[in-house]
């Protein structure tokens, strides 16, 4: 068991190593020129010129990315070509609010998910099934970015329940209960789309097991219902809980991005999409690289855990 | 962003009658409260929240892009001379600042500053002449310890021509320049980049070129709390301010970059004033209380430049039956619902040499037809495309129906405005126009447009342009008589519109958003404005 988990963490290590030379390589491939961003057009080309020394960016490609590693494993990245600030300071910060974001926009997908397919897997067929169903089905066709406005429009502008957007109370002084409160409605908005997909997945789980062989068994030696589904359908339908979370967040990550731009959420989403707007290299590379390497640790952690849930594995057969 | 589905239209409409039928129930069921509204006396104390429309650049004057940076740095740092921003009409008269007085020679190229007294930059450094000369030499002296070649290259759009800086006393300096240099004076306050805003050398000294955008200290009436990148800039009361003591204590501003957000955000009452109203939203927070202040003297403008590469578009003909193709009154009208003012030449509305009767290519299909006939092409021979961000797309789409209408095939193509930038940074030959956002209340606008638009991308070079425009704007950039400046520069407009290598298009004349909350906030005859003499009801 402890070799498997080992053996699944160095594999990581060349993942990662190809990784940044993808993240690097590309966002170098792209036609965009950091001296030349949008912001700072109003330039002649000889002034442009002029920046683009300073900046280094006259040198060749592989000198930059070798400077490029070592900034990133010495310090966190460089220098923001656009604002001149380690991309450490500017990078970090952003991915912890969206780590903020993703823990509560995961925790409503798994807590609501879940429920909602139990619910609809065990009422299988009957009125509350089709509701449910109906409402799934609606709810993922939804555009993040429409539903977001209506959220902020329902809950903020006409009725005063829930703050327009951003992090904090500009007027007041924050505090943890502060920070709950903005975080429902952005972690709402960025889980819907993950919360129908889980439910779909566990009411088909549930509706399978409660067909299954086993479960009759139990059925006929008289257990009662609570007891089979909470023990018995509840384990078996764990495992694809575990597998449907760890990918969904991946998509939470990406959805997230949308998210944050209409709930004004300082997260690595508006970083980089600013830093694409400045064709800013340093701090595009290490926003994607850093999210780039979450996917893998969420990927690395979901195999651990269905490695652990295993029994097979777990008694030490394999 | 794979797992998004977008649905299909019907959806969307059928969700949203639903959801808004849901809102009119929970408002029928009682009235959002707003704050207390802000009296006509001014208050002292509170805090402003101030909702952006973009995310800023870098508080380091030198350094900084784009108009929301200046909207904070100015407050931050304070300039020689400076503009009275207190009423909403008029061009904004010079006035002094960190200089009490100045003099300009005959000719126009030397100005000796008389500085203030006593003043000292919020670290407690003196501000005096030698403070001056460490800002100067910054962007002008290679040979300088401190120089820094990103500010030189942003700066020589003001101090290109700079032939030398004086210190004389303590208490004066002189900037003398290779030719006459009327708009001086009009620069130094300026905004968007080369910002002359006046920095502490100590601070300059202890963070280092990239750290002063960290620790930005200047003299002015607000010094900086801290900025949390992607969420808040903090500027508390300068409390040993030389000037008038600011009624606000605190000013915080927010980057709130959608347009639906922002416009909640001002309406939630989550901030108190926003940048660039979309014109959709202007009547409902006008019909919400909220101020829309009109201004139709803001020295912003949009117009379309030229792409030289293609070679329909070197031939002055087509050009010129362009701008008689587009009716720009009618796309003022009823794209912007008369929230903006047509633009018929490149001296926009607010610019001190602004004449409203002069008109560059009047609206004229017939006319426009026949140049095309004239230049040799059948109609629907000339082809381009028409780059746009997504918010400029209507206007966009305009352009084209006008240009359809004489025989020109337009395609628009609309780009997020991250990616706009770099796509019109990289032109290729079947590209044609592309849209474009500046303007200035100085009158060497002219210049700075033309060097922009039509000099740094060889229009000179590839284009039928005739050399007088250039000829024209030199003779009013080094002109030295005040009296004659005002027709200078618009022979050199009217030279630059026979050329027609661009597109004056049209100015806003609504742009914020005020609540009720906010005493004494002006829109001036400026791309910024001034906080210090603004307040926020208790």
């Amino acid at each position: 068991m402890a070799r498997r988990i080992l053996w699944r963490l160095v594999n990581v290590v060349p993942l990662l190593f190809v990784i940044s030379l993808l993240v690097f390589f590309i966002s170098q491939a792209g036609p965009a020129d950091p001296v030349r961003g949008a912001l700072s057009q109003k330039m002649s080309p000889a002034q442009i010129e002029q920046i683009r020394q300073a900046y280094g960016l006259d040198r060749p490609a592989w000198a930059q990315y070798l400077s490029w590693l070592k900034d990133m494993v010495a310090h966190g990245g460089g220098v923001s070509l656009s604002l001149r600030s380690p991309v450490s300071g500017i990078v970090f910060p952003a991915f912890r609010n969206t780590l903020l974001l993703v823990a509560g926009a995961t925790l409503l997908t798994v807590v609501l998910g879940v429920a909602i397919g139990f619910v609809a897997g065990i009422r299988h067929g009957r009125l509350a099934d089709r509701v449910t169903m109906l409402l799934v089905q609606v709810g993922s066709n939804l555009p993040i970015y429409w539903l977001g406005l209506i959220i902020i429009y329902l809950t903020a502008v006409e009725r005063r329940w829930l703050p327009a957007g951003g992090m904090h109370d500009l007027r007041g002084d924050g505090g943890f209960g502060d920070l709950l409160l903005h975080l429902v409605a952005p972690s709402f908005a960025a889980s819907l789309v993950s919360t129908l997909i889980i439910a779909r997945f566990v009411r088909a789980a549930v509706i399978e097991s409660e067909r299954s062989d086993y479960v009759r068994t139990y059925r006929s030696q008289g257990f009662g219902r609570a007891a089979i589904l909470g023990k018995h359908v509840g384990r078996n339908v764990l495992p694809p809980i575990v597998n449907i979370t760890g990918l969904t967040v991946g998509s939470v990550i990406t959805g997230v991005v949308f998210v944050e731009t209409i709930f004004s959420w300082p997260g690595i989403g508006s970083v980089l999409l600013n830093a694409i707007a400045a064709s800013d290299y340093p701090v595009i590379q290490s926003g994607v690289l850093l999210v780039a390497v979450t996917f893998v640790l969420v990927n690395l952690a979901t195999d651990v855990v269905l490695d652990l849930l295993n029994p097979r594995l777990r008694h030490g057969a394999a | 962003m794979k797992n998004l589905p977008m649905p299909s239209r019907h959806a969307a409409l059928a969700w949203t009658a639903v959801l808004a039928g849901s809102a009119l129930l929970l408002s029928a069921c009682g009235g959002s409260g707003s704050g207390a509204a802000a009296g006509s006396r001014p208050r002292d104390g509170g805090t402003l929240i101030v909702g952006q429309y973009q995310e800023v650049t870098q508080f380091d004057p030198n350094r900084q892009y784009s108009w929301e940076t200046w909207r904070i740095d100015r407050n931050i740092y304070e300039t020689l001379v400076d503009e009275d921003l207190s009423s909403p009409t008029g061009v904004p008269k010079i006035v002094p600042r960190l200089a009490t007085s100045w003099k300009v020679s005959d000719d126009a190229r030397t100005y000796t500053f008389t500085l203030r007294q006593g003043v000292k930059f919020s670290d407690g450094t003196p501000f005096d002449a030698e403070a001056v000369r460490f800002n100067v030499r910054r962007f002008t002296d290679p040979t300088f310890t401190y120089y820094d070649k990103v500010s030189a290259a942003t700066m020589s759009l003001v101090y290109g021509d700079l032939d030398s800086f004086k210190v004389v006393d303590d208490h004066t300096v002189r900037y003398t320049f290779k030719h006459p240099f009327l708009d001086f004076l009009r620069q130094i306050p300026n905004s968007g980049n080369a910002a002359s805003g006046i920095f502490s050398p100590a601070a300059l000294k202890k963070y280092g070129q990239d750290g002063l955008a960290d620790h930005p200290v200047g003299t002015g009436p607000f010094t900086f709390q801290e900025r949390v990148r992607g969420d808040h800039t903090t500027l508390v009361r300068n409390t040993r301010y030389w000037g008038a003591r600011p009624h606000l204590d605190k000013v915080v501003f927010k980057p709130v970059g959608d347009d639906q957000s922002r416009v909640a955000a001002l309406r939630s009452g989550a901030v108190d004033l926003i940048s660039r109203v979309p014109p959709d939203s202007v009547a409902s927070l006008e019909k919400a209380g909220f101020t829309v202040p009109e201004n139709t003297n803001v020295p912003q403008i949009i117009y379309y430049s030229y792409n030289f590469q293609n070679p329909y578009l070197r031939d002055k003909r087509v050009r010129q039956a362009i701008a008689q193709a587009v009716d720009r009154k009618q796309l003022a009208a009823k794209i912007y619902k008369g929230y903006a003012e047509a633009a018929t030449s490149i001296i926009n509305q607010g610019n001190e040499a602004h004449d409203p009767s002069a008109v560059d290519h009047p609206y004229d299909p017939a006319a426009a037809k026949k140049l095309i006939a004239d230049a040799g092409y059948r109609p629907g021979q000339v082809k381009f495309t028409i780059l746009s961000d997504t918010t400029g797309q209507p206007t966009a789409e305009f352009i084209q129906q006008g240009l359809k209408a004489v025989g020109i095939d337009a395609k628009v193509e609309s780009f997020e405005w991250i990616t706009y930038g770099t796509r019109t940074a990289n032109l290729t030959p079947s590209d044609g126009m592309y849209l474009g956002e500046w303007g200035y209340v100085a009158a060497n606008w002219v210049q700075i447009a033309h060097d922009h638009s039509v000099v740094a991308h060889d229009g000179d070079k590839y284009s039928d342009t005739s050399g007088a425009t250039n000829k024209a704007i030199e003779a009013a950039a080094h002109n030295a008589d005040p009296a004659k400046a005002a027709g200078l520069w618009q022979d050199a407009a009217q030279a630059w519109a026979k050329d027609a290598t661009i597109l004056p298009l049209l100015s806003f004349n609504r742009y914020y958003a005020v609540s009720s909350r906010v005493g004494g906030f002006v829109w001036p005859q400026q791309d910024h404005y001034d906080l210090s003499r603004a307040w926020v009801a208790s």
